[in-house]
Protein backbone atom coordinates (compact mmCIF):
# COMPACT_ATOMS: atom_id res chain seq x y z
CA UNK A 1 0.00 0.00 0.00
CA UNK A 2 2.85 2.39 0.88
CA UNK A 3 4.50 1.59 -2.44
CA UNK A 4 1.27 2.46 -4.25
CA UNK A 5 0.93 5.73 -2.35
CA UNK A 6 4.49 6.70 -3.23
CA UNK A 7 3.93 5.80 -6.89
CA UNK A 8 0.69 7.79 -7.08
CA UNK A 9 2.19 10.84 -5.37
CA UNK A 10 5.16 10.72 -7.77
CA UNK A 11 2.79 10.51 -10.77
CA UNK A 12 0.69 13.42 -9.54
CA UNK A 13 3.70 15.57 -8.69
CA UNK A 14 4.95 15.15 -12.25
CA UNK A 15 1.60 16.28 -13.70
CA UNK A 16 1.77 19.93 -12.69
CA UNK A 17 -1.41 20.81 -14.56
CA UNK A 18 -3.39 18.24 -12.60
CA UNK A 19 -2.61 19.48 -9.11
CA UNK A 20 -1.76 23.14 -9.59
CA UNK A 21 -4.61 23.85 -11.99
CA UNK A 22 -7.44 23.23 -9.51
CA UNK A 23 -5.71 25.31 -6.82
CA UNK A 24 -5.33 28.23 -9.19
CA UNK A 25 -8.95 27.93 -10.32
CA UNK A 26 -10.08 28.01 -6.69
CA UNK A 27 -7.97 31.13 -6.08
CA UNK A 28 -9.25 32.80 -9.24
CA UNK A 29 -12.92 32.23 -8.42
CA UNK A 30 -12.56 33.39 -4.81
CA UNK A 31 -10.73 36.54 -5.87
CA UNK A 32 -12.96 37.27 -8.87
CA UNK A 33 -16.25 36.99 -7.01
CA UNK A 34 -15.99 40.02 -4.69
CA UNK A 35 -14.49 42.08 -7.50
CA UNK A 36 -17.35 41.29 -9.86
CA UNK A 37 -20.14 42.19 -7.49
CA UNK A 38 -21.03 45.62 -6.19
CA UNK A 39 -22.10 45.02 -2.60
CA UNK A 40 -20.93 46.09 0.82
CA UNK A 41 -18.50 44.05 2.92
CA UNK A 42 -21.29 43.36 5.40
CA UNK A 43 -23.49 41.75 2.73
CA UNK A 44 -20.54 39.84 1.30
CA UNK A 45 -20.15 38.04 4.64
CA UNK A 46 -23.66 36.65 4.30
CA UNK A 47 -23.13 34.61 1.17
CA UNK A 48 -19.43 34.29 0.63
CA UNK A 49 -19.57 30.70 1.83
CA UNK A 50 -21.81 29.67 -1.04
CA UNK A 51 -19.09 30.84 -3.45
CA UNK A 52 -16.53 28.76 -1.58
CA UNK A 53 -18.83 25.74 -1.76
CA UNK A 54 -19.53 26.15 -5.51
CA UNK A 55 -15.84 26.70 -6.33
CA UNK A 56 -15.06 23.61 -4.24
CA UNK A 57 -17.41 21.59 -6.44
CA UNK A 58 -15.85 22.98 -9.63
CA UNK A 59 -12.27 22.44 -8.51
CA UNK A 60 -12.99 18.90 -7.33
CA UNK A 61 -14.37 18.12 -10.77
CA UNK A 62 -11.39 19.68 -12.54
CA UNK A 63 -8.93 17.97 -10.18
CA UNK A 64 -10.29 14.48 -10.84
CA UNK A 65 -10.74 14.95 -14.59
CA UNK A 66 -9.00 12.16 -16.47
CA UNK A 67 -7.92 10.54 -13.21
CA UNK A 68 -7.80 7.08 -14.71
CA UNK A 69 -7.68 7.98 -18.40
CA UNK A 70 -3.92 8.20 -18.83
CA UNK A 71 -3.29 4.95 -16.99
CA UNK A 72 -6.04 3.25 -19.02
CA UNK A 73 -4.74 4.51 -22.37
CA UNK A 74 -1.08 3.55 -21.78
CA UNK A 75 -1.95 0.14 -20.31
CA UNK A 76 -0.48 0.76 -16.86
CA UNK A 77 -3.90 0.27 -15.25
CA UNK A 78 -4.03 -3.23 -16.69
CA UNK A 79 -0.44 -3.88 -15.54
CA UNK A 80 -1.25 -2.74 -12.01
CA UNK A 81 -4.34 -4.96 -11.97
CA UNK A 82 -2.24 -7.98 -12.98
CA UNK A 83 0.24 -7.25 -10.16
CA UNK A 84 -2.26 -6.34 -7.42
CA UNK A 85 -5.10 -8.65 -8.57
CA UNK A 86 -7.41 -6.04 -7.12
CA UNK A 87 -8.13 -2.44 -7.98
CA UNK A 88 -9.27 -1.49 -4.49
CA UNK A 89 -5.83 -0.54 -3.13
CA UNK A 90 -4.86 1.27 -6.34
CA UNK A 91 -8.05 3.36 -6.35
CA UNK A 92 -7.89 4.07 -2.62
CA UNK A 93 -4.26 5.20 -2.81
CA UNK A 94 -5.03 7.40 -5.84
CA UNK A 95 -7.93 9.10 -4.08
CA UNK A 96 -5.91 9.55 -0.86
CA UNK A 97 -3.03 11.18 -2.74
CA UNK A 98 -5.41 13.47 -4.60
CA UNK A 99 -7.05 14.50 -1.31
CA UNK A 100 -3.67 15.11 0.36
CA UNK A 101 -2.08 17.00 -2.52
CA UNK A 102 -5.12 18.85 -3.86
CA UNK A 103 -8.03 18.51 -1.44
CA UNK A 104 -6.26 19.72 1.70
CA UNK A 105 -4.68 22.78 -0.02
CA UNK A 106 -8.11 23.63 -1.50
CA UNK A 107 -9.60 23.37 1.99
CA UNK A 108 -6.89 25.65 3.30
CA UNK A 109 -7.44 28.24 0.55
CA UNK A 110 -11.20 28.17 1.10
CA UNK A 111 -10.89 28.60 4.86
CA UNK A 112 -8.32 31.39 4.43
CA UNK A 113 -10.70 33.27 2.14
CA UNK A 114 -13.66 32.82 4.47
CA UNK A 115 -11.50 34.13 7.29
CA UNK A 116 -10.60 37.09 5.09
CA UNK A 117 -14.32 37.82 4.69
CA UNK A 118 -15.38 38.27 8.25
CA UNK A 119 -15.35 34.78 9.73
CA UNK A 120 -13.59 34.71 13.14
CA UNK A 121 -10.07 33.35 13.36
CA UNK A 122 -11.23 30.76 15.89
CA UNK A 123 -13.67 29.36 13.27
CA UNK A 124 -10.80 28.71 10.85
CA UNK A 125 -10.18 25.07 11.99
CA UNK A 126 -13.92 24.31 11.75
CA UNK A 127 -14.17 25.65 8.19
CA UNK A 128 -10.96 23.86 7.19
CA UNK A 129 -12.27 20.54 8.58
CA UNK A 130 -15.59 20.89 6.77
CA UNK A 131 -14.01 21.78 3.45
CA UNK A 132 -11.48 18.95 3.67
CA UNK A 133 -14.15 16.38 4.51
CA UNK A 134 -16.30 17.67 1.64
CA UNK A 135 -13.33 17.36 -0.68
CA UNK A 136 -12.86 13.76 0.42
CA UNK A 137 -16.50 13.03 -0.44
CA UNK A 138 -16.45 14.93 -3.72
CA UNK A 139 -13.19 13.35 -4.89
CA UNK A 140 -14.64 9.90 -4.26
CA UNK A 141 -17.79 10.72 -6.22
CA UNK A 142 -16.01 12.38 -9.14
CA UNK A 143 -13.49 9.52 -9.25
CA UNK A 144 -16.49 7.22 -9.66
CA UNK A 145 -17.72 9.36 -12.56
CA UNK A 146 -14.30 9.19 -14.15
CA UNK A 147 -14.16 5.43 -13.75
CA UNK A 148 -17.51 5.08 -15.52
CA UNK A 149 -16.65 7.31 -18.44
CA UNK A 150 -12.86 6.66 -18.44
CA UNK A 151 -11.97 7.78 -21.97
CA UNK A 152 -15.38 9.00 -23.14
CA UNK A 153 -14.86 12.55 -21.92
CA UNK A 154 -15.31 14.28 -18.60
CA UNK A 155 -18.83 15.52 -19.37
CA UNK A 156 -20.23 12.01 -19.34
CA UNK A 157 -18.69 11.43 -15.92
CA UNK A 158 -20.07 14.64 -14.52
CA UNK A 159 -23.56 14.00 -15.92
CA UNK A 160 -23.50 10.62 -14.21
CA UNK A 161 -22.25 11.80 -10.84
CA UNK A 162 -23.34 15.41 -10.44
CA UNK A 163 -26.68 14.30 -8.97
CA UNK A 164 -24.76 12.35 -6.33
CA UNK A 165 -22.62 15.35 -5.39
CA UNK A 166 -25.50 17.75 -4.85
CA UNK A 167 -26.59 16.15 -1.54
CA UNK A 168 -22.98 16.64 -0.36
CA UNK A 169 -23.27 20.34 -1.23
CA UNK A 170 -26.59 20.59 0.62
CA UNK A 171 -24.98 18.96 3.67
CA UNK A 172 -21.98 21.29 3.49
CA UNK A 173 -24.27 24.30 3.22
CA UNK A 174 -26.11 23.12 6.31
CA UNK A 175 -22.80 22.58 8.12
CA UNK A 176 -21.60 26.08 7.22
CA UNK A 177 -24.82 27.53 8.67
CA UNK A 178 -24.00 25.90 12.03
CA UNK A 179 -20.72 27.87 12.06
CA UNK A 180 -22.49 31.09 11.10
CA UNK A 181 -25.16 30.66 13.79
CA UNK A 182 -22.82 29.09 16.35
CA UNK A 183 -24.72 25.90 17.24
CA UNK A 184 -25.00 22.29 16.11
CA UNK A 185 -21.55 22.17 14.55
CA UNK A 186 -20.33 19.14 16.47
CA UNK A 187 -23.32 17.01 15.44
CA UNK A 188 -22.94 17.91 11.76
CA UNK A 189 -19.20 17.26 11.96
CA UNK A 190 -19.76 13.77 13.37
CA UNK A 191 -22.29 13.10 10.60
CA UNK A 192 -19.84 14.27 7.92
CA UNK A 193 -16.99 12.22 9.37
CA UNK A 194 -19.22 9.14 9.42
CA UNK A 195 -20.41 9.65 5.84
CA UNK A 196 -16.84 10.36 4.65
CA UNK A 197 -15.48 7.18 6.25
CA UNK A 198 -18.30 5.11 4.80
CA UNK A 199 -17.93 6.56 1.31
CA UNK A 200 -14.12 6.25 1.40
CA UNK A 201 -14.42 2.59 2.38
CA UNK A 202 -17.11 1.64 -0.14
CA UNK A 203 -16.49 3.88 -3.16
CA UNK A 204 -13.09 2.37 -4.13
CA UNK A 205 -14.85 -1.04 -4.32
CA UNK A 206 -17.47 0.36 -6.68
CA UNK A 207 -14.83 2.20 -8.72
CA UNK A 208 -12.83 -1.04 -8.97
CA UNK A 209 -15.88 -2.83 -10.36
CA UNK A 210 -16.29 -0.09 -12.98
CA UNK A 211 -12.59 -0.22 -13.95
CA UNK A 212 -12.66 -4.02 -14.20
CA UNK A 213 -15.61 -3.72 -16.60
CA UNK A 214 -13.51 -1.52 -18.88
CA UNK A 215 -10.63 -3.98 -18.86
CA UNK A 216 -12.75 -7.10 -19.51
CA UNK B 1 -69.43 11.73 -3.32
CA UNK B 2 -70.64 11.91 -6.94
CA UNK B 3 -72.13 15.40 -7.08
CA UNK B 4 -70.86 17.49 -9.95
CA UNK B 5 -68.44 20.12 -8.69
CA UNK B 6 -69.30 22.52 -11.53
CA UNK B 7 -72.65 23.89 -12.67
CA UNK B 8 -71.81 24.27 -16.37
CA UNK B 9 -69.27 23.29 -19.01
CA UNK B 10 -67.98 26.85 -19.05
CA UNK B 11 -67.45 26.70 -15.29
CA UNK B 12 -65.65 23.40 -15.69
CA UNK B 13 -63.32 24.83 -18.35
CA UNK B 14 -62.69 28.04 -16.41
CA UNK B 15 -62.37 26.47 -12.89
CA UNK B 16 -62.62 29.88 -11.17
CA UNK B 17 -59.57 31.14 -13.02
CA UNK B 18 -57.46 28.04 -12.32
CA UNK B 19 -58.36 26.34 -15.58
CA UNK B 20 -55.34 27.89 -17.31
CA UNK B 21 -53.11 26.01 -14.89
CA UNK B 22 -54.97 22.71 -14.69
CA UNK B 23 -55.82 22.07 -18.36
CA UNK B 24 -52.38 22.59 -19.96
CA UNK B 25 -50.89 20.15 -17.44
CA UNK B 26 -53.43 17.42 -18.14
CA UNK B 27 -53.38 17.97 -21.90
CA UNK B 28 -49.59 17.90 -22.09
CA UNK B 29 -49.44 14.74 -19.99
CA UNK B 30 -52.01 12.96 -22.14
CA UNK B 31 -50.12 14.06 -25.26
CA UNK B 32 -46.80 12.78 -23.89
CA UNK B 33 -48.25 9.41 -22.89
CA UNK B 34 -50.11 8.91 -26.19
CA UNK B 35 -47.05 9.93 -28.24
CA UNK B 36 -44.86 7.54 -26.21
CA UNK B 37 -47.16 4.61 -26.90
CA UNK B 38 -47.43 5.55 -30.58
CA UNK B 39 -43.67 5.93 -30.98
CA UNK B 40 -42.88 2.57 -29.36
CA UNK B 41 -45.57 0.71 -31.31
CA UNK B 42 -44.31 2.23 -34.60
CA UNK B 43 -40.73 1.25 -33.77
CA UNK B 44 -41.79 -2.32 -32.95
CA UNK B 45 -43.74 -2.55 -36.21
CA UNK B 46 -40.75 -1.26 -38.23
CA UNK B 47 -38.36 -3.58 -36.42
CA UNK B 48 -40.62 -6.59 -37.06
CA UNK B 49 -40.70 -5.72 -40.78
CA UNK B 50 -36.92 -5.35 -40.86
CA UNK B 51 -36.40 -8.69 -39.12
CA UNK B 52 -38.91 -10.40 -41.44
CA UNK B 53 -37.23 -8.93 -44.54
CA UNK B 54 -33.79 -9.88 -43.29
CA UNK B 55 -34.80 -13.49 -42.60
CA UNK B 56 -36.71 -14.04 -45.88
CA UNK C 1 -33.10 -22.67 -5.49
CA UNK C 2 -33.45 -18.91 -5.92
CA UNK C 3 -30.73 -18.90 -8.58
CA UNK C 4 -32.48 -21.72 -10.47
CA UNK C 5 -35.78 -19.82 -10.30
CA UNK C 6 -34.18 -16.61 -11.54
CA UNK C 7 -32.44 -18.32 -14.43
CA UNK C 8 -35.58 -20.23 -15.43
CA UNK C 9 -37.84 -17.19 -15.62
CA UNK C 10 -35.35 -14.57 -16.68
CA UNK C 11 -34.88 -15.58 -20.27
CA UNK C 12 -35.96 -12.83 -22.66
CA UNK C 13 -37.98 -15.39 -24.62
CA UNK C 14 -40.21 -16.44 -21.71
CA UNK C 15 -40.48 -12.83 -20.55
CA UNK C 16 -41.76 -11.69 -23.97
CA UNK C 17 -44.19 -14.62 -24.15
CA UNK C 18 -45.68 -13.99 -20.69
CA UNK C 19 -45.84 -10.20 -20.92
CA UNK C 20 -47.37 -10.23 -24.40
CA UNK C 21 -50.33 -12.11 -22.89
CA UNK C 22 -50.58 -9.71 -19.92
CA UNK C 23 -50.22 -6.53 -21.95
CA UNK C 24 -53.91 -6.18 -23.00
CA UNK C 25 -55.08 -6.44 -19.37
CA UNK C 26 -52.60 -3.84 -18.18
CA UNK C 27 -53.39 -1.34 -20.92
CA UNK C 28 -57.18 -1.71 -20.68
CA UNK C 29 -57.32 -1.56 -16.88
CA UNK C 30 -54.64 1.10 -16.70
CA UNK C 31 -56.25 3.52 -19.12
CA UNK C 32 -59.73 2.84 -17.68
CA UNK C 33 -58.70 3.45 -14.07
CA UNK C 34 -56.63 6.49 -15.01
CA UNK C 35 -59.55 7.96 -16.94
CA UNK C 36 -61.92 7.16 -14.08
CA UNK C 37 -59.57 8.73 -11.52
CA UNK C 38 -59.03 11.88 -13.54
CA UNK C 39 -62.69 12.35 -14.50
CA UNK C 40 -63.69 11.75 -10.86
CA UNK C 41 -61.07 14.17 -9.62
CA UNK C 42 -61.70 16.87 -12.20
CA UNK C 43 -65.47 16.72 -12.34
CA UNK C 44 -66.78 15.33 -9.05
CA UNK C 45 -64.22 15.99 -6.32
CA UNK C 46 -65.14 19.13 -4.35
CA UNK C 47 -63.12 22.32 -4.50
CA UNK C 48 -60.33 22.67 -1.96
CA UNK C 49 -61.02 25.23 0.79
CA UNK C 50 -57.58 26.85 0.50
CA UNK C 51 -56.27 26.14 -3.01
CA UNK C 52 -59.54 26.27 -4.94
CA UNK C 53 -59.60 24.26 -8.16
CA UNK C 54 -55.85 24.35 -8.81
CA UNK C 55 -55.43 21.44 -6.37
CA UNK C 56 -56.92 19.15 -9.06
CA UNK C 57 -53.39 18.89 -10.49
CA UNK C 58 -52.80 16.57 -7.52
CA UNK C 59 -54.47 13.70 -9.41
CA UNK C 60 -51.66 13.89 -11.94
CA UNK C 61 -48.75 15.26 -9.93
CA UNK C 62 -48.83 12.78 -7.05
CA UNK C 63 -49.03 9.61 -9.20
CA UNK C 64 -46.21 10.86 -11.42
CA UNK C 65 -44.01 11.74 -8.40
CA UNK C 66 -44.64 8.34 -6.84
CA UNK C 67 -43.77 6.46 -10.02
CA UNK C 68 -40.74 8.63 -10.74
CA UNK C 69 -39.22 7.10 -7.62
CA UNK C 70 -40.71 3.60 -7.95
CA UNK C 71 -39.31 3.23 -11.48
CA UNK C 72 -35.81 4.11 -10.25
CA UNK C 73 -36.19 1.64 -7.38
CA UNK C 74 -37.27 -1.02 -9.91
CA UNK C 75 -34.21 -0.17 -12.02
CA UNK C 76 -31.95 -0.59 -8.99
CA UNK C 77 -33.41 -4.05 -8.22
CA UNK C 78 -32.82 -5.04 -11.86
CA UNK C 79 -29.31 -3.59 -11.65
CA UNK C 80 -28.53 -5.74 -8.62
CA UNK C 81 -29.87 -8.82 -10.43
CA UNK C 82 -27.70 -8.01 -13.43
CA UNK C 83 -24.57 -7.42 -11.37
CA UNK C 84 -24.97 -10.37 -8.98
CA UNK C 85 -26.63 -13.06 -11.11
CA UNK C 86 -25.63 -11.76 -14.58
CA UNK C 87 -29.25 -11.76 -15.73
CA UNK C 88 -29.19 -9.96 -19.07
CA UNK C 89 -32.98 -9.50 -19.10
CA UNK C 90 -32.51 -7.27 -16.04
CA UNK C 91 -30.21 -4.98 -18.04
CA UNK C 92 -32.75 -4.85 -20.87
CA UNK C 93 -35.45 -3.86 -18.36
CA UNK C 94 -33.28 -1.05 -16.97
CA UNK C 95 -32.74 0.30 -20.48
CA UNK C 96 -36.48 0.07 -21.18
CA UNK C 97 -37.52 1.66 -17.86
CA UNK C 98 -35.09 4.60 -17.90
CA UNK C 99 -36.81 6.67 -20.63
CA UNK C 100 -40.21 6.04 -19.00
CA UNK C 101 -38.79 7.15 -15.66
CA UNK C 102 -37.33 10.28 -17.24
CA UNK C 103 -40.66 11.06 -18.91
CA UNK C 104 -42.71 10.65 -15.73
CA UNK C 105 -40.19 12.66 -13.66
CA UNK C 106 -40.46 15.47 -16.22
CA UNK C 107 -44.26 15.32 -15.90
CA UNK C 108 -43.92 15.46 -12.08
CA UNK C 109 -41.59 18.49 -12.27
CA UNK C 110 -43.73 20.27 -14.87
CA UNK C 111 -47.04 19.66 -13.09
CA UNK C 112 -45.51 20.64 -9.74
CA UNK C 113 -44.14 23.88 -11.21
CA UNK C 114 -47.48 24.83 -12.76
CA UNK C 115 -49.31 23.96 -9.51
CA UNK C 116 -46.88 26.15 -7.57
CA UNK C 117 -47.85 29.32 -9.47
CA UNK C 118 -51.42 29.76 -8.15
CA UNK C 119 -50.71 28.03 -4.83
CA UNK C 120 -47.41 29.50 -3.64
CA UNK C 121 -46.91 32.31 -6.14
CA UNK C 122 -43.73 30.70 -7.49
CA UNK C 123 -43.12 28.10 -10.18
CA UNK C 124 -39.81 27.06 -8.66
CA UNK C 125 -38.36 26.91 -5.16
CA UNK C 126 -35.00 25.48 -4.22
CA UNK C 127 -36.37 23.30 -1.48
CA UNK C 128 -35.24 19.76 -0.80
CA UNK C 129 -38.08 17.79 -2.42
CA UNK C 130 -38.29 19.76 -5.67
CA UNK C 131 -34.48 19.84 -5.99
CA UNK C 132 -34.21 16.12 -5.27
CA UNK C 133 -36.80 15.38 -7.98
CA UNK C 134 -34.77 17.51 -10.41
CA UNK C 135 -31.68 15.55 -9.37
CA UNK C 136 -33.61 12.32 -10.05
CA UNK C 137 -34.46 13.58 -13.55
CA UNK C 138 -30.78 14.33 -14.21
CA UNK C 139 -29.91 10.84 -12.94
CA UNK C 140 -32.26 9.25 -15.47
CA UNK C 141 -30.60 11.31 -18.22
CA UNK C 142 -27.17 10.29 -16.90
CA UNK C 143 -28.10 6.59 -17.04
CA UNK C 144 -29.37 6.91 -20.62
CA UNK C 145 -26.34 8.95 -21.74
CA UNK C 146 -23.89 6.54 -20.12
CA UNK C 147 -25.44 3.53 -21.81
CA UNK C 148 -25.57 5.28 -25.17
CA UNK C 149 -21.86 6.19 -25.07
CA UNK C 150 -20.51 2.67 -25.38
CA UNK C 151 -20.61 0.60 -28.55
CA UNK C 152 -19.92 -2.56 -26.52
CA UNK C 153 -23.44 -3.13 -25.15
CA UNK C 154 -22.48 -5.72 -22.52
CA UNK C 155 -19.97 -3.28 -21.03
CA UNK C 156 -22.57 -0.52 -21.24
CA UNK C 157 -25.09 -2.72 -19.38
CA UNK C 158 -22.67 -3.37 -16.51
CA UNK C 159 -21.60 0.28 -16.15
CA UNK C 160 -25.22 1.41 -16.29
CA UNK C 161 -26.14 -1.12 -13.57
CA UNK C 162 -23.29 0.10 -11.35
CA UNK C 163 -24.44 3.71 -11.78
CA UNK C 164 -28.08 2.84 -11.02
CA UNK C 165 -27.15 0.95 -7.83
CA UNK C 166 -25.00 3.84 -6.59
CA UNK C 167 -27.67 6.41 -7.52
CA UNK C 168 -30.43 4.67 -5.57
CA UNK C 169 -29.12 6.39 -2.43
CA UNK C 170 -30.89 9.51 -3.73
CA UNK C 171 -34.34 7.91 -3.35
CA UNK C 172 -34.46 7.88 0.48
CA UNK C 173 -33.08 11.41 0.44
CA UNK C 174 -36.09 12.47 -1.65
CA UNK C 175 -38.45 10.47 0.58
CA UNK C 176 -37.18 11.92 3.83
CA UNK C 177 -36.38 15.41 2.58
CA UNK C 178 -39.73 16.82 3.68
CA UNK C 179 -39.06 15.59 7.22
CA UNK C 180 -35.36 16.47 7.43
CA UNK C 181 -35.51 20.02 6.13
CA UNK C 182 -38.30 22.56 6.76
CA UNK C 183 -39.24 23.70 3.31
CA UNK C 184 -41.94 25.28 1.20
CA UNK C 185 -43.29 21.92 -0.10
CA UNK C 186 -46.32 20.68 1.78
CA UNK C 187 -45.68 17.74 4.08
CA UNK C 188 -46.88 14.32 2.97
CA UNK C 189 -50.68 14.26 3.22
CA UNK C 190 -50.87 10.52 2.84
CA UNK C 191 -48.95 8.11 5.01
CA UNK C 192 -48.75 4.33 4.83
CA UNK C 193 -49.44 4.08 8.56
CA UNK C 194 -51.19 6.70 10.59
CA UNK C 195 -53.55 9.56 9.82
CA UNK C 196 -54.11 10.93 6.38
CA UNK C 197 -54.97 14.61 6.17
CA UNK C 198 -56.76 14.49 2.80
CA UNK C 199 -60.56 14.18 2.58
CA UNK C 200 -61.97 10.82 1.26
CA UNK C 201 -63.77 12.60 -1.59
CA UNK C 202 -60.32 13.57 -2.88
CA UNK C 203 -58.44 10.54 -1.60
CA UNK C 204 -60.40 7.90 -3.56
CA UNK C 205 -59.92 9.51 -7.02
CA UNK C 206 -56.28 10.02 -6.08
CA UNK C 207 -55.79 6.32 -5.30
CA UNK C 208 -57.63 5.40 -8.50
CA UNK C 209 -55.32 7.71 -10.48
CA UNK C 210 -52.24 6.22 -8.82
CA UNK C 211 -53.27 2.65 -9.66
CA UNK C 212 -54.33 3.66 -13.20
CA UNK C 213 -51.06 5.48 -13.81
CA UNK C 214 -49.12 2.50 -12.51
CA UNK C 215 -50.87 0.01 -14.80
CA UNK C 216 -50.52 2.37 -17.78
CA UNK C 217 -46.80 2.78 -17.15
CA UNK C 218 -46.39 -0.99 -16.76
CA UNK C 219 -48.03 -1.49 -20.15
CA UNK C 220 -45.74 1.14 -21.69
CA UNK C 221 -42.81 -0.59 -20.00
CA UNK C 222 -43.85 -3.94 -21.49
CA UNK C 223 -43.93 -2.40 -24.99
CA UNK C 224 -40.58 -0.65 -24.55
CA UNK C 225 -38.94 -3.75 -23.13
CA UNK C 226 -40.23 -5.83 -26.05
CA UNK C 227 -38.75 -3.30 -28.46
CA UNK C 228 -35.39 -3.35 -26.73
CA UNK C 229 -35.31 -7.15 -26.42
CA UNK C 230 -36.07 -7.55 -30.14
CA UNK C 231 -33.31 -5.04 -30.93
CA UNK C 232 -30.72 -6.82 -28.79
CA UNK C 233 -31.75 -10.38 -29.62
CA UNK C 234 -32.72 -9.88 -33.27
CA UNK C 235 -30.31 -12.55 -34.49
CA UNK C 236 -31.75 -15.24 -32.25
CA UNK C 237 -33.99 -17.96 -33.69
CA UNK C 238 -36.80 -17.38 -31.20
CA UNK C 239 -37.12 -13.73 -32.30
CA UNK C 240 -37.38 -14.74 -35.95
CA UNK C 241 -40.02 -17.32 -35.05
CA UNK C 242 -41.90 -14.91 -32.75
CA UNK C 243 -41.94 -12.10 -35.28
Amino acid sequence: MLKLLRAESYKLRKKLRSWLGPLLIMLLVLIAFPLSIDISQFDLNKFYFSIIVVSLLMTSFVATEGMFEEDFEDGSLEQEFLVEKDFYKIVLSKIMIYVCMIGIPIGFIGSAFSFANGVDAEEFPKVFLLLTLSNLLLFNLFAFGNALSINKGAMLGILSTLPLTLPVIILLGRAVRTIQFGEGFFEILILMIGISLLVTAIMPLIISAALKTHLD
Amino acid sequence: MFNLAFSSLNDFAHMDGHGMYVWPVYLLTILIIVLSFAAVRTKIKNLRMRIKNASS
Amino acid sequence: MITAFIHKFSSPKSYVRVTAKLYPFFIVFGVSLLTLGWVWGLLFAPQDAVQGNSYRIIFLHVPSSIFAQIIYFFMSVCALMHLVWRVKLAAYLIKAAAPIGAMITFIALFSGSIWGIPTWGTWWQWDARITSTLILFIMYLGVLTLHGSFSNLEKADRLMSILVVVGVVNIPIIKKSVDWWSTLHQPASISVSGNTSIDPSMLYPLFTSVIGMGLTLISLGILTSHLYIFLREKNKKWVLKYV
